[in-house]
């Protein structure tokens, strides 16, 4: 079974007083465990509601979307809520970090909201992730202590905290300079290579669309382009 | 639902508005404060009145008077409730007014434990002619001995003595009000006329003043002389003045007095009904008023937590997107409601026990005299400090629902897209 089901999905923009504009139409895919999908297109080309509408942010207007099995479509805000808690991580453009926490304090949200772990355990777990994505030493630093790679980092080990069953990236790099950009790639890719850590990403980014193992292009709120590297390797 | 951890947010969110926060705490902590200084002085005019009664005035009072439970006076409409039947007592006036043989009802009393002192008395209206003034004047007929255990009249006397009142059976003492009025000092004399014409030459002996006015318009005279001016005999008293062990047990006291003789009795809270409610009312209004600034304090709490919704929507987003329930971002700020409020209560509560307690040490001027306590008297009731601290949390916390609602209704998704 995949990971990720998707069947005639399709996303209008409702706004009051006008006709419902579509966004995305009737899109049919399937993403698999351990792929590193790089979702492209250009801008207002509906990749990021896709990638939203995967991550259990938005419903589809139309269609089935099946997350391990399950429909996102039908889930309550709460179901859907406890999904992305329990297996769906996420990075933005921006690192979006709570200002006033620490890094650690930070990656140990996801957990606490889990409720599943004592505050004792989730720092064990925030600590451990942290050193993985290789800010072991900046672990009491607050965001503006540190730079855009460090903060990133910090946002995928937040991501990762939980265990996700897959990491969404919405631009993840698109704020980084290309050192940044190519460490923060490295660093997903050796997620992948190493743990199987599924990962789909939203980039403009040409040249880490072609080293991901598939690429699927959104033009127009269809899919133009779908096709796996075939030299990629599958863990 | 675990909350634990919703506090280190809620306080990071307050902190970072730490103006207007602090500006919120203290809004709430002055209306509280205000709210205690209020009812504290409120609740204390009513205990030092009550302090200042209960020392002058008798605690229990047994009338001649049938209670309404045994009055036997219309025998035949009791005897027939359904039939019209009027028997009317057209013949000679009962002495209702009067208590016989009050040295049996006096060992009826007795039998009631938890009484201390019992005097006898007789209520008698003449006219008093001193030098210049005639006017009426209400006489109580007592033993000078019982009547001052209960009445204290020795440290109330201003001029003159109490022992020469007890020493001079023709002597009256006068309540200061009354000698004012009759325009007369102690050695004057006055002749007092009863209304069946008797007339007593009397000295005045001393003047005293409780501070209660009701008891300063008056004059007291020996029991002796009022009978005579009352026509009544010696063994006939208008009632009995009672001073209890515990003011607590008052009118258990008085219900079994009553149940006893047969007799109509009263409280010294039931004679003065009317001014404990007026006391009552007015401090209600009093702190129906502050309570508006509690209110008033509950916008700013409102207002703190708008402008927190409003500049961390970004970071509220974040938390519905790892993971946080819609619920829990309600608590989360129905939390930080509550914290402000929590400190505001707290921090009113510990300002208005210090503001009390300063304003207990203003000495009274004038009346002060007459009062049991020199000073202010503040009451400092510990449930008045908890419910107050209670009505202010609640307040706060009614205050941070809206925005509450507001953010836990933000749709991530929605952020997201506004800045991506």
């Amino acid at each position: 079974m995949s990971l990720i089901s998707v069947r005639q999905m399709s996303k209008d923009l409702l706004l009051p007083g006008a006709p419902p504009a579509p966004i995305l139409r009737d899109l049919t895919f399937e993403i698999e465990k351990g792929e590193f999908v790089a979702i492209t297109g250009p801008s207002g080309s509906g990749k990021s509601t896709l990638l939203y509408l995967l991550g259990g942010l938005d419903h589809p207007t139309r269609g089935e979307l099946l997350f391990d099995g399950e429909d996102l479509s039908r889930m309550s805000d709460d179901e859907l809520t406890h999904k992305r808690n329990r297996q769906i991580g996420f990075v933005y453009q921006f690192h979006y970090l709570l200002p006033e926490f620490s890094a650690l304090e930070n990656v140990m949200m996801p957990l606490l909201a889990s409720e599943a772990m004592s505050r004792k355990e989730a720092a064990a777990r925030a600590e451990e992730v942290l050193t993985a994505v290789g800010l072991a030493d900046r672990l009491g630093h607050l965001p503006k202590q540190l730079s855009g790679g460090q903060q990133q980092r910090v946002s995928i080990a937040r991501a990762l905290a939980n265990h996700p069953s897959v990491l969404f990236g919405d631009e993840p790099t698109g704020n980084l300079d290309t050192v940044n950009t190519q460490a923060i790639y490295e660093l997903l890719r050796e997620l992948n290579r190493t743990t199987g850590q599924t990962i789909v990403i939203v980039t403009h980014d040409e040249a880490i669309a072609e080293k991901a193992d598939r690429q699927i292009q959104v033009v127009d709120g269809v899919i133009a382009f779908d096709q796996r590297r075939t030299e990629a390797k599958h863990c | 639902m675990r909350i634990g951890y919703l506090f280190p947010i809620a306080l990071r969110h307050l902190l970072g508005q730490r103006r207007q926060t602090s500006l919120t705490i203290g809004g709430v902590a002055v209306g509280v404060t205000v709210l205690l200084v209020i009812s504290g002085l409120m609740n204390g005019l009513l205990v030092s009145f009550t302090e200042t009664i209960v020392d002058a005035a008798p605690h229990v009072v047994m009338t001649g008077e049938k209670s309404q439970a045994e009055d036997t006076s219309n025998l035949a409409a009791k005897a027939w409730p359904q039939a019209l039947v009027g028997l009317t007592n057209r013949g000679e006036p009962t002495e209702r007014g009067f208590m016989r043989a009050y040295a049996e009802r006096e060992r009826q009393a007795r039998e009631i434990p938890g009484l201390d002192t019992v005097s006898p008395f007789v209520n008698s209206q003449v006219i008093a002619a001193g030098g210049a003034e005639t006017k009426p004047l209400l006489l109580s007929g007592v033993l000078p001995d019982r009547e001052e255990r209960i009445v204290k009249l020795t440290r109330r006397v201003k001029d003159g003595s109490f022992e020469a009142f007890r020493a001079n059976p023709l002597g009256i003492l006068l309540g200061t009000a009354a000698a004012k009025d009759l325009d007369v000092s102690v050695g004057d004399r006055l002749r007092l006329i009863s209304p069946s014409g008797r007339v007593i030459a009397m000295r005045v002996v001393g003047t005293y003043s409780t501070g209660v006015k009701a008891l300063d318009e008056k004059g007291y005279v020996h029991l002796r002389q009022a009978q005579i001016l009352e026509e009544l005999d010696s063994g006939s008293v208008s009632g009995l003045s009672f001073t209890v062990q515990d003011l607590g047990a008052v009118d258990a006291i008085a219900a079994a007095m009553s149940a006893r003789t047969g007799l109509k009795v009263s409280t010294w809270r039931e004679t003065n009904a009317n001014i404990i409610s007026l006391f009552k009312t007015i401090g209600t209004i009093a702190r129906l008023l502050v309570v508006f600034t509690i209110v008033v304090a509950g916008f700013g709490v409102a207002n703190v937590l708008i402008t927190v919704v409003l500049g961390k929507s970004r970071d509220i987003s974040l938390l519905r997107t790892i993971g946080f329930t819609r619920a829990r971002i309600l608590v989360l700020f129905l939390i930080e409601g509550g914290l402000i409020g929590l400190v505001g209560a707290l921090g009113g509560a510990a300002l208005g026990f210090v503001v009390t307690s300063l304003l207990s040490l203003v000495p009274v001027a004038g009346e002060s005299e007459y009062a049991v306590r020199k000073t202010l008297t503040m009451d400092q009731d510990p449930q008045t400090y908890l419910m107050t601290a209670v009505f202010a949390l609640v307040i706060c916390l009614i205050a941070s629902v809206g925005p509450a609602r507001r953010a836990s209704r933000l749709r991530p998704i929605d952020v997201l897209r506004g800045e991506s």
